[in-house]
């Protein structure tokens, strides 16, 4: 199995006060561009992006949103505007490059509550790059962990602590596999207890729990969780481990499934078909996603790439993974090709590159935003510039699917955490 | 008799062969419609006959060249498709029977329903023309690694088919030799180990990949080891008299007696009464005459049925493994222990002989013959790798050998020898459609396969895989006949 060489995020960093973020500052922010793309809906051109307590108020063409006189106004009429970008599956490393555990609950939460060091650079090269935000899951084998979802944020004061970035914390269900006959032993018999689990809650039965979670069970623990077959007496007993899968099942809980290889998924696919109502989204961290387009298609899906191109096997015949799930017409969510954040900078480069290769510009545009948020579980909160959603904009100095563009500010929950001039 | 004693045993593997007498298998008699011939040097094949894109020129890969990226799954959905499939008018070589020129092979489904001269062809059946090419059953290669994607044996619980990587390039490789099925792994040991993995090359999906998990009994038997020998033998009289136990507990149960019970034994012996039975392999090295020796008696003491490998030494005593139940796999082309390799053995005296298959074939011993490396190897030296298995049985003739028993040696016998002869090996009616066709005779040095199908699936095609499709001989240069001919 390819391990997640490196990943993270760096999220961390450095100064600045988390309650500048969590309250925004009273004042609005109305931004004024040359050319809007929505995502939801049509590109406005010559728009107003109204921002009001962190969040969009108002969008549309410039004369039809009324600014307040308060209001403080960014007037890019150069630019082009898009929603910030969400990447759903980052992989946590720790401090010294691998993730060791040892004995320790490995979720992603702790290793972001613990053991990443934030740092101001880290923290900047997600900004830098338009990341509005970022899901921290851990890849290992089985289902590994709770994701935790954090985002950029302005430079604090005082040296930043993990906490600072974080949005949500058990956030999404993170699982893997990888294929052997025990792990399918696993999957096979972890998703039947879950069927078993939800026939046995519709049917109305209750049991009393088979034994009190007296201690936390490493890994997937959900504190919330626990308690709830002792605190509910109608519901039948479960593992509390298995409850995050549940509310996966019942689409309360982001999951997402790393693969990686194109045999995998042939391996895992007819215990996966036995579950209709099992839809993570697949992490599809190989070279050869290409090969079950058809696969993904029927198990419907969302997926989630990488946008490289690579050659077919021995040939120099080129593919790109991107395009054929595109085209089957599976969301495609999308990321940067590599794990490293410092590396995160070149993503808009690669999706220029999608469009340049036949992938429709809206795919590309939306892969990075709406889909991505999608797969993370909070595309109502993100993912595109529309009345309601937070005010995370990005500026750029031309069209943004094109290779010269540059990214010019990032503005997050209408705070400036990037500006290309320097400031802030 | 030993067919209907092994039914009784819990791990008959059920007889797919029944299958074929299925009536609605049978192709309907009526009237032959004329189907469209496909000719596969057109560039087109059976299964996805579809219009092929025009080959574009490597240095343009654009976006069109997707086609190419996955010819079997991008087929559109047609109305409905004949489940038949007929390969007509090659030279066909059951293996099973004699040469039939012009022959056809009908496939349904997965199985071959028909083989012969005068096969009616189904109305809407999709057609390969073989004409002018040769069409032989795939070949089955007795030891191979890594084929599906893993030189790693599995261990314990685990099994291979469960991490077999069906997109694996190495058995793509294979493929276009010819081998459909391998058998893969195993360990050998003094009390026999139950192991190894009897897979087919199902590139691209797991469907009917695997053949049987565990293949075979794998036992050493060496001439030094004396404890391990005394080991060999208690435990195969442990499986004598379990055996023994065994059948009066099936008359008992078959006389419907009351309170009896079934037997117990340790795992080693029950997998010996297996071997005994007939339903596995039991697969022990033996190279010189002294380890021959060993095993004869061996089989002869305890009716037991052995697979020796690199029997070297064999063409000295082929009266006395006539009579013991003794298969033979032959690594026609190693000389001696230093392989290909100059060592201090290269220059003493191997045992070897060039006319062991001939004299193995004269004395009516099972033979067959593996590669000399089991890999499909990129490095070391070319040749003698899994991917020149036909040049392996190709030297048997050589030797005086049979050119029948050659291409049965990587074919029936190789299936006859891990007891899957029931499924592949052969093309007959209710074998599973695992179909080569070659450009020549599949034992020619110059013959390349050029559609390989298994399970009735094309898996390979020379001309559209980067391995051989610029390779062009002389066949397809329009040249006839020997290089004499046209100088």
């Amino acid at each position: 199995m390819r391990r997640p060489s490196a990943l993270l995020l760096a999220l961390a960093f450095v100064a600045a006060s988390a309650a500048a973020q969590d309250a925004p500052a009273s004042r609005s922010l109305a931004i004024r561009v040359k050319r809007a793309l929505t995502v939801s809906g049509a590109p406005i051109d010559d728009a107003t992006i109204l921002v009001e307590n962190g969040r969009i108020s108002a969008i549309g063409a410039s004369s039809s949103v009324d600014v307040p006189e308060d209001a403080d106004v960014l007037d890019a009429g150069a630019m082009w505007a898009t929603p910030g970008f969400v990447h759903p599956v980052a992989l946590a490393m720790g401090p010294s490059g691998t993730y060791e555990v040892s004995g320790r609950s490995n979720t992603a939460d702790r290793i972001v509550a613990e053991d990443l060091a934030p740092t101001w650079p880290g923290v900047r090269s997600l900004a830098k790059a338009g990341f509005a935000r970022v899901n921290v899951i851990l890849s290992s084998g089985g289902f590994a962990g709770q994701s935790v979802l954090i985002r950029p944020i302005a430079k604090l004061d005082r040296p930043v602590r993990a906490a600072d970035l974080v949005v949500a914390r058990e956030h999404a269900l993170c699982m893997a596999f990888e294929p052997r006959t025990t792990t399918k032993a696993l999957w096979k018999e972890t998703l039947a207890k879950v069927k078993k689990y939800r026939e046995d809650k519709a049917a109305g039965i209750s049991s009393r729990p088979e034994s009190a979670p007296a201690s936390r069970p490493q890994g997937e623990s959900r504190p919330a969780t626990e308690s709830r077959p002792a605190s509910r007496p109608s519901e039948p007993a479960a593992d509390p481990k298995l409850m995050p899968l549940v509310e996966v099942f019942e689409a309360k809980m982001p999951g997402i499934l790393v693969l990686n290889s194109a045999a995998s998924l042939l391996h895992l696919m007819p215990i996966l078909q036995e579950h209709p109502d099992f839809k993570p989204a697949l992490f599809l961290q190989m070279d050869d996603a290409w090969r079950v387009v058809d696969e993904v298609k029927k198990l419907g899906y969302a997926v989630v790439l990488q946008p490289n191109r690579v050659n077919k096997p021995d040939t120099n015949i080129e593919i790109v993974p991107v395009r054929d799930y595109v085209d089957a017409g599976i969301p495609v969510a999308l990321i940067p090709e590599t794990n490293f954040t410092q590396q995160y900078e070149g993503f808009p480069f690669h999706l220029a590159e999608l469009v340049r290769k036949g992938v429709s510009r809206d795919a590309v545009l939306r892969g990075a935003t709406l889909t991505a948020a999608e797969v993370a579980g909070i595309q109502k909160d993100v993912g595109s510039l529309e009345k309601g959603k937070a005010g995370d904009v990005l500026l750029w100095t031309a069209d943004p699917l094109s290779p010269e563009a540059g990214l010019a500010r990032v503005i997050i929950g209408g705070a400036t955490v990037y500006d290309a001039k320097g400031t802030p | 008799m030993k067919r209907l004693v092994a039914a009784l045993f819990s791990l008959v593997l059920a007889a797919p062969a029944l299958r074929a007498q299925d009536p609605e298998s049978r192709p309907e008699s009526r009237p032959e419609t004329r189907p469209e011939l496909i000719s596969p040097a057109a560039g087109e094949s059976g299964p996805t006959s579809r219009p092929r894109r025009p080959r574009r020129p490597r240095s343009e890969s654009g976006p069109d060249t997707r086609a190419e990226t996955r010819p079997e799954s991008r087929a559109e959905s047609k109305p409905v498709e004949s489940p038949f499939l007929a390969i007509v008018n090659g030279t066909v070589y059951p293996v099973s029977g004699p040469v039939l020129r012009q022959g056809t092979v009908l496939i349904k489904g997965d199985k071959i329903v028909d083989v012969g001269r005068h096969v009616q062809v189904p109305a809407g059946a999709r057609v390969i023309d073989a004409k002018n090419k040769h069409v032989a059953p795939g070949f089955v290669a007795v030891r191979a690694v890594g084929t599906f994607g893993t030189t790693t044996p599995a261990r314990g619980e685990e099994k291979q088919g469960d991490q077999a990587n069906p997109f694996s390039q190495t058995m793509l490789m294979a493929l276009s030799s010819g081998i459909t099925t391998v058998c893969e792994g195993g360990t050998q040991t003094a009390q026999g180990q139950i192991g190894g993995f009897i897979g087919k090359h199902t590139y691209g999906t797991l469907d009917g990949m695997v053949v049987r998990d565990p293949a075979a009994v794998f036992l050493q038997y060496t001439g030094g080891d004396l404890s391990g020998r005394y080991q060999t033998r208690e435990t195969l009289q442990k499986a004598v008299e379990h055996r023994a136990k065994l059948r009066a507990y099936y008359a008992d149960v078959a006389a419907a007696k009351p309170n009896v019970r079934p037997p117990t034994a340790d795992e080693a012996v029950k997998n010996f009464v297996r071997v005994m039975e007939g339903e596995l392999p039991c697969i022990v090295q033996g190279t010189s005459a002294l380890d021959l020796e060993g095993l004869a008696e061996l089989s002869l003491d305890f009716d037991l049925p052995l697979v020796v490998l690199d029997a070297r030494e064999a063409w000295t005593m082929t009266g006395r493994l006539a009579r013991a139940k003794i298969s033979v796999v032959l690594t026609p082309r190693q000389r001696g222990e230093g392989g290909n390799e100059p060592t201090r053995f290269y220059e003493d005296p191997s045992g070897w002989s060039i006319e062991t298959a001939a004299k193995l074939e004269a004395a009516g011993i099972p033979w067959c013959v593996r590669s000399l490396s089991p890999f499909v190897s990129t490095g070391g030296i070319a040749g003698r790798d899994l991917m020149q298995i036909n040049m392996d049985a190709a030297f048997t003739v050589r030797g005086g050998a049979s050119d029948e028993a050659a291409l049965r040696s990587v074919t029936l016998a190789a299936a006859e020898v891990l007891e899957i002869d029931d499924r592949v090996g052969s093309l007959q009616r209710g074998r599973d459609a695992d179909v080569v066709i070659f450009d020549l005779d599949p034992l020619d040095y110059r013959s390349f396969a050029e559609i390989v199908l298994v399970n009735g699936k094309t898996v390979y095609e020379k001309d559209k895989c980067s391995f051989f499709n610029h390779i062009q001989t002389n066949r397809a240069k329009g040249l006839k006949g020997r290089w004499w001919d046209e100088r």
